[in-house]
């Protein structure tokens, strides 16, 4: 080969303008796999951040398939996250074609949202024949409003570690953003009446399921408000879902989940599974069945059909619908739509 | 040449292996192992690369640019660059086995593998929401279908450049055009044109989708016959196919092929081809098709062929085929 060819393929390697933060470019470049991944990172890096998000809201999260403008728009990242726990493994791909160096796995420019999340339902052996498992255990941490204060936390943290200048920007919007979701959990008149510090408070005391006796001996309890107080009435509640997304949700609300329709995860369900949950929810007297939006309802309603529980289609990302445009408010929908269904 | 890149290859590792973080880079090897055509079994490497994610002394990568060198399949088309189980059927298209090569016929693995180097980067686009990719090769020359072996000691230089848009994840479509192109003591030069569209629904995702696309090429070889004739051939081929998901499981497709011998021209083969796809996971896929070709070559001509295909994945959760909607 001619050293002219090697000097025409440099040439095109230097000549080309650097795509990431320079002198002139204030603002990060943040791209995110899931959109209430977007959502969080938008609340934190308000003004100092552009934040995109590479999935469609409507879809599901394990399939999404990489197109060539995900990689370009991953390409010119300063700050590339990705929820993990094997959801969205797609994202590698992503990774892999943007040419990237600066969000490679291990550096500043690559997070993993839930890295230092409890994580549920961890299998402590896998095989195929058990379905689409998740082998790092169930990935769909979000729905746990708690969980979402350590996601923000991790999000800010990252953002400080790549933008030193605007730390103190980060770390106020931060703050805000977790008094915010502590006001819409418990209610800001308990936050108020309960001090500083009132959201970690709270926070330890539901988790270890001590906060109503709690906030009786407190003589607060009267002043509970937010999802806490509009979730007493699903706490005990028995549902059933279409596919294990709701193990989080169900825990730090109270729900009950006893199955779900498909027998094997990825799969839809055989006839037989079908009938076997029917004979379920006539047993136990469930009235609810959550049908995430992006998989088939076919099942579901057929199930429904065949006995009194009613089907809720449920949004699982920001946006997915008009209706839930903000962390806030997809939360909240999916309170209100299991207490319609289950009247 | 060999000696060339034997030496380039041992003075790159020996200068920028040592301090590149092992996550910059990574090598891949593909070994397909196949009966070659009734003469036993042999493994042969279909693809054995480094991919270097992160060049030598520059901070951030340029539009983008990734950097395969070793053996890969070259970047013609949409066609070429996917391996065989990949595929929507089970045998590649006429044009691709043709005028880019097949070793043991066309029901064998097919397609240009050259060894080289490959810069795949972005380029900067006026139109918003779309993206420009391309791919810029310098390759071993003669390996190559329609040169037919006769290249000499000249490299080969590819492009390929890609326009794509997406949306909302719900349809993509890409437009394609590649160059291929030798010379020396006789030459070749390939031109394509490929186009890919999907559709999948966002909600209810799992059980609709629909693929369709196809390539075009058109050739120019000259080269001198055994009586010293300078001699020049201009073949052209096309294929073009659809896909259509009927449920969770269960794909199935036409495909058509048209082309012209790569040596006389005013030969022409056709082949019509129907697929179906059963997907039961991503570990297990079956698939059953037929084909009937019509040709001027008596050979081809009129000849019906059945097919079964039985794909195992092992290892971890496989990337998917572009067609499957999973």
């Amino acid at each position: 080969m001619k050293r002219s060819h090697v000097l025409i393929m440099l040439a095109i390697l230097f000549s080309a303008s650097n795509p990431h933060l320079d002198a002139q470019h204030k603002k990060l470049r943040v791209v995110t796999t899931l959109n209430y991944l977007k959502y969080i990172a938008a609340e934190i890096g308000g003004e100092d951040a552009d934040v995109l998000a590479l999935a469609n809201p409507k879809q599901d999260p394990h399939y999404v398939t990489p197109t060539p403008r995900m990689n370009q728009v991953a390409g010119s990242a300063d700050l590339f996250i990705e929820n993990g726990l094997s959801l969205d493994m797609w994202a590698k791909n992503v990774i892999d074609a943007s040419g990237n160096p600066s969000i490679q796995p291990g550096s500043k420019g690559y997070l993993v949202a839930t890295i230092n999340l409890p994580v549920k339902e961890l299998p402590t052996e896998i095989s195929r024949s058990w379905g689409d498992i998740h082998p790092q255990g169930n990935p769909h941490v979000w729905l746990d409003p708690f969980n979402v204060k350590i996601i923000a936390t991790n999000i800010a943290n990252q953002l400080i570690a790549l933008d030193e200048e605007n730390a103190s920007n980060y770390q106020k919007r931060l703050e805000s953003f977790r008094y915010r979701l502590d006001a819409t959990m418990f209610g800001e008149e308990l936050l108020k009446a309960v001090g500083p510090s009132a959201g970690d408070i709270l926070t330890r005391k539901a988790k270890n399921n001590e906060l109503l006796p709690w906030l009786k001996s407190k003589k607060l309890d009267s002043k509970l408000g937010g999802w806490m107080k509009k979730g007493q009435d699903l706490d005990g509640m028995k549902i059933i879902s279409y596919h294990k997304t709701y193990v989080y949700f169900a825990e730090r609300f109270g729900l009950k989940l006893m199955g779900e329709l498909e027998e094997k995860p990825g799969i839809p369900p055989p006839p037989k599974h079908r009938d076997a949950v029917i004979d379920q929810i006539k047993r136990e007297g469930i009235k609810v069945i959550l049908n995430d939006n992006f998989y088939s309802s076919e099942a579901a309603e057929y199930v429904a059909s065949k006995s009194s529980a009613k089907v809720v289609i449920t949004y699982l990302d920001v946006g997915a619908s008009p209706e839930v445009d903000t962390y806030d408010k997809l939360i909240s929908h999916l309170i209100e739509e299991i207490l319609q269904a289950s009247k | 040449m060999r000696s060339f890149w034997a030496r380039s290859w041992a003075a790159f590792c020996k200068s920028v292996c040592s301090w590149l973080p092992c996550k910059a880079s990574r090598t891949l090897p593909a070994l397909p192992l196949e009966d070659q055509a009734g003469k036993g079994f042999a493994a042969d490497a279909e693809e054995a690369y480094g991919l270097i994610k992160r060049l030598p002394l520059l901070e951030t990568a340029p539009l983008g640019v990734k950097v395969k060198i070793g053996r890969f399949r070259a970047p013609i088309g949409v066609n070429n660059k996917i391996h065989m189980h990949d595929l929507p059927w089970s045998t590649r298209p006429l044009v691709i086995s043709e005028y880019l090569g097949t070793e043991h016929g066309n029901f064998f693995e097919s397609g240009f593998n050259p060894t080289g180097i490959d810069l795949d980067f972005f380029l900067p686009n006026p139109i918003s929401e779309t993206t420009l990719e391309m791919n810029a090769d310098i390759v071993r020359a003669g390996d190559l279908g329609l040169s037919g072996g006769h290249a000499g000691r000249q490299p080969a230089y590819i492009g390929h450049l890609n326009f794509s848009k997406d949306w909302s994840n719900e349809h993509l479509l890409i437009l394609g055009v590649s160059t291929y192109q030798e010379n020396g003591t006789e030459s070749t030069r390939l031109y394509g044109a490929d186009l890919t569209y999907r559709w999948a629904p966002s909600e209810d995702r799992e059980s609709h989708s629909f693929v369709a696309g196809g390539e075009l090429f058109s050739g120019d070889r000259r080269y001198t016959d055994s009586l010293s004739a300078q001699l020049r051939s201009r073949p052209f081929g096309w294929y073009g196919y659809i896909q259509y998901q009927a449920s969770f499981w269960t794909y199935l497709g036409l495909r058509y092929d048209w082309i012209e011998d790569p040596l006389d021209n005013s030969q022409v083969s056709r082949a019509g081809a129907l697929y179906a796809s059963y997907y039961t996971t991503e570990f297990l896929r079956f698939r059953l098709g037929f084909e009937h070709r019509w040709s001027d070559i008596s050979a081809w001509n009129n000849t019906n062929t059945g097919i079964l295909e039985v794909n195992f994945v092992f290892g971890s959760h496989p990337t998917e085929p572009y067609w499957v909607n999973r």
